[in-house]
């Protein structure tokens, strides 16, 4: 039996949320102390990533994220010297007792190394899952799906937006350096300068919204038109 | 001389590769055009390697100013730093250019004179003959890159980009 374009497209994106339901409970609530095996999902993701994707796809990912990544290590660490402790994802992961227990036994530094390196590999896990489910979902397959157009543009929608954000956005030193300041402020001081850090930042994240927000309108724009032209279209078609 | 990019074999992105005949010299008080067909790998060039040296080599001693073709990020980023700053609207593309060469102007640091600055078609939005009269008090390296050839601009130098195939391109000083 041979299953036509649309169901195939259905089965493919059902089996691809199936997969990542599955891959987002091992990860984010079965295995979510389980440190060895974060590592090891972490490496095997990685090669997935590169062999799917290209190493290229791979290593953008990881230059996306490690800005990120090393704020939330500088807010652990800061955590760590307050010792502070991470109830809630001891209760997500029904270990509060025994965490309770564990953080009175242990160095409360070790405690503290441990939540750091859970929470990096959970969320590099989930980050690297979540993105290689959504882009192996093409715009071909959503089209495909025998769904009311209404909830369809949504989709198609959300995932140009995502595509946009992936590809075309690129805040980096082109952008940056049209600002004089910024361009002229040695790398030296860069680290040591919050406020300067802060407000440049701060207009990264200005420029992001209103990028997003004004490709929204013209991408939500698009699609209508779009809907609207093909069903004059079939319209025609039928007189 | 302000800045060099010697002959050789270079790459402008995964899948095209451009050959640079023989050196390319850039001086101040010289213009420079940048020319080719459309897909060529002109912007690629130039933000792929010329943009690539200038921020090398000139960073913390002369002031440049380079305007992607994909200038919409640089637009809004510059929007939002003077509504912070000066609590003052930037409406269009061409008020953004504008105000980014007053800028430079303003945070003058080094106290010279001197200046890069790199336009990539934004003949689109400005009349390059107003740009080139914002910056008449600098000794300026100017380079532009423009589809039109009637632009009443008198160059010095014209760089031409060939593309040989789907994979290679080629560029000549003429």
């Amino acid at each position: 039996m041979q299953l036509s374009k649309s169901n195939r497209a259905t089965l493919k994106i059902i089996s691809l949320v199936i997969l990542a339901i599955a891959l987002l409970w091992l990860i984010c609530y079965k295995y979510v102390s389980n440190i060895p095996f974060q590592i090891g999902y972490l490496i095997v993701a990685n090669i997935i990533y590169a062999t799917i994707f290209k190493p290229k796809a791979n290593l953008k990912l990881w230059r996306i994220w490690y800005k990120k990544m090393i704020f939330l290590l500088v807010v652990n660490l800061l955590f760590a010297y307050l010792d502070i402790q991470f109830h809630l994802y001891d209760k997500l992961s029904h270990q509060i007792d025994k965490s309770i227990d564990f953080y009175h036994k242990m160095d409360h530094l070790e405690y503290h190394k441990q939540s750091i390196a859970r929470i990096f590999l959970t969320l590099m896990n989930t980050i690297l899952t979540l993105d290689a489910i959504i882009l192996l979902i093409s715009f071909s397959d959503l089209v495909l799906l025998p769904i009311g157009i209404e909830v369809k543009k949504k989709i198609l929608f959300f995932r140009s937006i995502f595509n946009f954000l992936t590809e075309k956005v690129k805040l980096n030193d082109v952008v940056t350096d049209t600002i004089p300041e910024y361009q002229f402020h040695s790398k030296r001081n860069k680290f040591l300068d919050f406020k300067f850090l802060f407000k440049r930042n701060l207009i990264s994240i200005f420029t992001m919204l209103k990028l997003v927000t004004e490709q929204s309108v013209i991408l939500g724009q698009l699609i209508d038109n779009k809907i609207t032209h093909s069903n004059f279209n079939k319209n025609d078609d039928k007189k | 001389m302000v800045l060099s990019i010697l002959q050789g074999k270079y790459e402008l992105n995964p899948a095209m590769n451009i050959q640079i005949q023989s050196d390319i010299v850039f001086d101040y008080d010289k213009k420079y055009s940048i020319r080719g067909e459309n897909g060529s790998g002109k912007s690629s060039f130039v933000r792929n390697i010329l943009y690539k040296s200038v921020s090398k080599n000139c960073k913390g001693k002369v002031q440049y100013i380079y305007f992607d073709q994909e200038i919409l990020s640089q637009y809004y980023y510059v929007k939002a730093y003077v509504s912070m700053k000066e609590h003052k609207k930037i409406n269009t593309i061409s008020a953004f250019i504008t105000k980014t060469i007053e800028l430079h102007k303003a945070n003058n640091i080094y106290n010279s004179n001197k200046l890069i600055i790199i336009l990539d078609e934004t003949d689109k939005y400005i009349d390059t003959t107003e740009v080139l009269a914002l910056i008449a008090d600098y000794e300026c390296v100017f380079i532009n890159i423009s589809h039109s050839t009637n632009d009443n601009l008198k160059y010095d130098r014209i760089i031409e980009i060939n593309k040989i195939d789907d994979n290679n391109a080629t560029l000549k000083i003429k």
